[in-house]
């Protein structure tokens, strides 16, 4: 799971899969800004295939909080 | 490649970004794009590169501020945004350009209506007028969305001072507003919005979060929409339709089936096929040319034009026809020339894909297109919605250009030049197994006897029974031959029946399905043949060509592959000295299993 959200990070963000760890977040990556977290979103949902409501899709602003969110959801 | 219900077509972001990466867009001409939007739009920048890359466009985007498209449009912010400008996206949102719409639509009474009407009619002007002094540039006016949820409920459609209607009027003037300023489109994001179904449309959440209103899939679907536009106004929409005709234009196979027996009526499935048929004819009067590629015999083909009496397109809808038995990228290089057109231009559809692959590696330039022949009824619509031939105008001449070309025909001597298959062979990686016929394989042995008219020598009709009792005999063997290749597995695709005289071996059949031709199959057929022959004894193989309505395509077999004609004999008879050796297999094969043992 850690792997494939790395996977769908890298492909959004244009970054390196290597740069990314389970400490990344919005405050540690430049290109994650309010527009990419829109592409962060559809691109979770393509891979996971799930719908994340908008109470949460606010709150995922680090691959910790992606993790428990797809976790919850599964 | 296009395929036909776009499948495997990238539509995800990942799957856009892939496909982006894969593309060369260095040597594209760019195709500047400035974005005026009262919505956050940003998200759609992928997409639209990805598609004017395959249109061969080179997208730079240039977004404006939020909510500056009036400013912008009248000049204030960055001067070079529209001055430098190919092509002017203006994304409006209704709600968010007229704030008595955001209050509500139930809360304005008609008097508040008609004000907000007049002004969104004037901010448009304004914008449209404004665009223009700065640049000549296309531009692209989305037209405004119907309401998911239309104020009235289900009242509003029949309602005067309803939802619905009040959205047409402002879009009827933003089409009128589009119309008097040329270069000005308007796309129909309504049309999109439906096919797709509002609530794949929308994306709620990121609305209410960021003012951006559309899906991923939508994005993709505007984009995709968007460069028709370019591509037409580029000089890069496609001109000529090159048709395949068996399993395209009707269903089944005229020189197997007879005309009486191909799918084409007013019921299902003949039906899809003539719907698909009236759409391609409404290509021909938007000015698209059309051609025929097909492998069949010319009358054959001609006789479904003629005769049939659900046939739709008629000789005259035809530019150019080749119906032979050539490889189909020399064909269409053929149709080319005599057109007098770019291969870039042209738009070749088949049911099979070994034509199409066939075509594409020869003819990179080509796009190809999949007929969806397992379920026909899916073919309906498929063209129109690529929007390949898409034209920013349609004129008298248009219509006429099919005529036109029609009488250049006999203009230009063709000069066929082939592409080598050799090459091509090798990549399909095709494995054959040649074997004596038995058990398992006898009911399709027989059925292949019943039903090939087009490849067959003898055409000789056998039960099973029959040939069952043929190949018993000890002098006498039967073998066929199945195919697989990268595209999959034919099953048994030939099989030949032989039967020794003496030290003579006569080659009593000798056919192959029609989905097998072409890709030296036969020539394996037939050298494993002759290798049987010789295991029962044969010094020489005594082959016969009889002639039939349907099989002149296999006229010259024998002589083409070393076989004398038979002095003692008048006619199509030929024989084949064993002390010549057995011939080479073709070495078209990444592997051969030929198993004679049980023959």
């Amino acid at each position: 799971m850690e792997d494939r959200v790395f996977q769908v990070m890298s492909s959004v963000f244009r970054i390196p899969v290597e740069s990314l760890n389970i400490e990344s977040s919005f405050d540690t990556i430049d290109q994650w800004d309010s527009l990419q977290h829109m592409n962060l979103i559809f691109a979770l949902e393509d891979e996971f295939g799930l719908t994340i409501d908008d109470e949460v899709v606010a709150e995922l602003t680090s691959v910790k909080s992606i993790l428990e969110a797809l976790a919850d959801a599964q | 490649m296009v395929t036909a219900a776009a499948a495997g077509e990238p539509t995800t972001l990942a799957e856009i970004h892939a496909a982006l990466a894969e593309i060369d867009t260095g040597s594209l001409p760019p195709w500047r794009i400035a974005v005026l939007r009262n919505i956050t739009v940003e998200t759609i920048e992928p997409f639209l590169r990805f598609h004017a890359a395959r249109a061969g466009l080179k997208a730079e985007l240039r977004f404006g501020e939020f909510d500056n498209i009036v400013q912008e449009a009248l000049g204030a912010g960055d001067p070079t945004l529209l001055a430098n400008a190919d092509c002017v996206l203006v994304f409006l949102k209704l709600e968010l350009f007229s704030s008595g719409l955001a209050a509500g639509f139930a809360a304005l009474d008609p008097a508040e209506l008609a004000a907000e009407k007049a002004q969104i009619e004037n901010e448009l002007a304004t914008v449209l007028q404004g665009i223009r002094t700065q640049t000549q540039g296309m531009v692209l006016l989305h037209a405004f969305e119907m309401p998911a949820d239309p104020a009235y409920g289900s009242l509003d459609a029949s309602f005067a001072g309803g939802q619905i209607r009040f959205y047409q009027k402002l879009n009827t003037s933003l089409r009128e507003q589009c119309a008097e300023q040329a270069g000005c489109y308007v796309v129909d994001t309504q049309s999109l919005a439906q096919r797709m179904g509002f609530e794949r449309w929308y994306d709620r959440r990121f609305w209410s979060m960021g003012r951006a209103p559309y899906s991923g899939l939508a994005m993709e679907a505007l984009a995709r929409e968007q460069v028709k536009f370019f591509s037409a106004q580029s000089g890069a929409q496609k001109k000529c339709l090159v048709l395949d005709c068996d399993n395209t234009l009707w269903g089944g196979i005229v020189g197997e089936d007879g005309v009486s027996g191909i799918k084409l009526s007013n019921d299902h499935p003949g039906s899809a096929y003539k719907r698909f048929q009236h759409e391609v004819q409404g290509l021909a009067k938007r000015g698209v040319i059309l051609a025929i590629c097909s492998k069949n015999n010319a009358e054959d083909v001609w006789e479904v034009f003629d005769n049939h009496p659900d046939m739709v397109l008629t000789r005259d809808d035809i530019a150019a026809a080749r119906i032979n038995w050539d490889d189909k990228a020399a064909n269409i290089q053929s149709i080319v020339a005599e057109l007098n057109i770019g291969m870039n231009s042209v738009v070749f559809i088949d049911d099979s894909d070994f034509e199409l692959d066939f075509v594409q590696t020869a003819l990179p330039e080509i796009t190809i297109i999949q007929f969806p022949a397992k379920s026909p009824v899916n073919a309906e619509g498929m063209l129109t919605r690529l929007g390949l031939f898409d034209t920013l105008t349609v004129s008298a001449e248009d219509r006429k250009r099919g005529e036109m070309y029609n009488a250049e025909r006999q203009r230009k001597e063709t000069a066929g030049s082939a592409v080598s298959l050799e090459a091509y062979y090798a990549s399909l990686e095709m494995i054959a197994e040649v074997q004596a016929i038995d058990d398992f394989a006898l009911l399709r042995a027989t059925q292949l006897t019943q039903k090939t008219n087009q490849f067959n020598l003898t055409t000789h009709r056998y039960s099973e029974d029959e040939v069952r009792t043929f190949i018993e005999r000890d002098n006498a063997a039967g073998l066929y031959i199945r195919v697989k290749d990268r595209f999959g597995d034919y099953g048994i695709v030939g099989i030949a029946l032989i039967e020794t005289d003496g030290d003579t071996a006569v080659i009593d059949t000798f056919l192959l399905s029609c989905r097998a031709l072409g890709r030296g199959v036969e020539d394996l057929l037939l050298s494993e043949t002759l290798r049987a022959a010789e295991q029962l004894g044969a010094a020489v193989v005594s082959a016969e060509y009889i002639p039939t309505e349907k099989n002149r395509q296999t006229e010259k077999f024998y002589p083409d592959r070393g076989f004398a004609t038979d002095p003692d004999a008048d006619g199509n008879k030929y024989f084949y000295n064993l002390e010549q050796g057995i011939p080479t297999r073709p070495d078209a094969f990444k592997e051969i299993r030929s198993d004679l043992s049980e023959c």
